[in-house]
């Protein structure tokens, strides 16, 4: 059993199809990443797997189990966490209320205290601002707090939208670095990212979605050496 | 003379120095790169340069005159037009009242506005999207569009703050071939990006911000193989 399937999901808004006929797996423990282009419907994936929209057809199955009628607080229970392209962290509350805010169901909040030690040795930086309103933050250390934030639901399944979304590139590098630590410590991956090649490097496996649909699967390194892909993503 | 120069400024906020004694001329047809990490001051320089905010200190002058203290729509009117990093368009506005909305700039002629608005949609590569609303524009789009807008007011110097980001890799290499257009037409050009690849290939020149002050300045090649540069912005090569 994959951790996560999607069979046959349709998606609009109003008339407009987003996604269509998506099948996609992700097994435990893999880094996988969705690329594509601008419009291609890859957020429109991760919301749908979040529960903040409903597929017209077909099914979003968590461990087994469909979660395509789930409210999003459920959705979260179960394991899987979406951190939204862009952050959103809480501008006004201080670095350590935003991450307690994760740590919002029953069983994240017992465990509250060593996630909390867990996501600061992760990210010191998160450490020595603890007491700092988000908002005040750079734009490197907002996306390490969004990434923290989850990390305090206890998730199986961390799906990230484009976190290095305008970030120069020294911090790329040191949030590639700590998505590819979090994989090794057992959670499973999900990555949509415009950075492609990184992307793809850092990823057992890929999708590459066009016109919201599934155009491509591979490994990361086929996909890398895929002509078309090369053409359409990689600007080569 | 410098088509701009920045003669060093520093702007406080509080008790924050966001730009510390920063000093920078960009000539006529010259491409400079503004480059640094998070935070460094690079959209506080824009602000600066296009009236949204005074500086604390120092003098900016462009075509020779000084810009401190006159309204944003005034020194767009001089010929310096600049983008935003979060593209604000009016999103209930078709693409081509946008980019008129840029060309009134320079006219009350409503005909003439709408002339030059075409004219500037058809160079950008958004003829055919026109009448779709600024909403429903995708991401590279909205981006063309926001340099559409700046250009509509024909400028002599644009700012270009980060359109490159979100956007992929042949996304990118589209947008490097508008500011080679763009350039070839004789407009100055400074640009904030953080896709080395772009500002590497199109500067001039390089200037780099660290904590707000200057931390390197030169040629593409050298700046990338200073040490400073490197351990502040670009990281070792991985």
């Amino acid at each position: 059993m994959s951790l996560l399937e999607l069979a046959g999901v349709d998606v609009a808004y109003g008339d407009l199809p987003a996604l269509q006929a998506v099948d996609l797996v992700v097994e435990a423990g893999e880094t996988l990443s969705v690329v594509g282009a601008n419009g291609a419907g890859k957020t429109t994936m991760l919301r749908t797997i979040s529960g903040l929209l409903r597929p017209r057809r077909g099914e979003v199955r968590f461990e087994g189990e469909r979660i395509d009628r789930l409210p999003c607080h459920r959705v979260v229970e179960r394991g899987v966490v979406h951190v939204p392209e862009g952050r959103k962290v809480f501008p006004s509350l201080t670095v350590r209320e935003n991450l307690e805010l994760g740590s919002y169901t029953r069983a994240a909040r017992a465990q509250r205290a060593p996630s909390l030690d867990r996501v600061f040795s992760l990210f010191p930086r998160l450490r020595e601002r603890e007491a700092q309103a988000a908002g005040t933050l750079s734009g490197g250390e907002q996306q390490m707090l969004a990434i923290g934030r989850a990390l305090m639901t206890l998730p199986k399944l961390l799906m990230l939208d484009e976190p290095s979304l305008g970030l120069a590139p020294l911090i790329v590098k040191e949030i590639f670095a700590t998505i590819a630590a979090i994989n090794r410590d057992g959670t499973t991956v999900l990555l949509v990212e415009q950075n492609t090649r990184q992307a793809l490097a850092l990823s057992r496996r890929g999708y590459v979605l066009e016109n919201g649909r599934v155009a491509l699967v591979g490994t990361g390194a086929e996909l890398l050496g895929n002509e078309h892909v090369k053409r359409a993503y990689l600007g080569m | 003379m410098s088509l701009l120069e920045i003669d060093s400024v520093t702007k406080r906020f509080g008790g924050l120095t966001a730009v510390s004694r920063f000093s920078l001329g960009v000539g006529a047809g010259e491409i400079v790169g503004l480059i640094g990490p998070n935070g460094a001051g690079k959209t506080t320089v824009f602000h600066l340069l296009s009236g949204f905010h005074a500086p604390t200190e120092g003098a900016i002058r462009f075509k020779g005159v000084s810009v401190i203290g006159a309204k944003p729509h005034e020194i767009c009117r001089r010929g310096l037009a600049r983008t935003f990093q979060i593209v604000q368009p009016f999103v209930n506005l078709t693409a081509l009242e946008n980019v008129m909305v840029g060309a009134f700039n320079r006219t009350d002629d409503v005909a003439a506005a709408r002339k030059r608005a075409l004219e500037v949609l058809e160079f950008v590569g958004l003829g055919a999207r026109r009448d779709a609303l600024a909403r429903e524009l995708t991401l590279p789009d909205r981006k063309r569009l926001e340099m559409a807008r700046g250009l509509a007011t024909q400028p002599e110097l644009l700012l270009l703050d980060e359109v490159m980001s979100g956007l992929n890799p042949t996304e990118i290499e589209a947008i490097i071939g508008l500011i080679r257009r763009i350039h070839t037409q004789g407009v100055s050009l400074l640009i904030i990006e953080h896709v080395m690849r772009a500002i590497m290939a199109l500067s001039q020149r390089i200037v780099v911000l660290h904590h707000g002050e200057k931390i390197a300045e030169g040629a593409p090649a050298e700046v990338a193989r200073d040490a400073k540069v490197v351990e502040a912005y670009l990281g070792e090569e991985s």
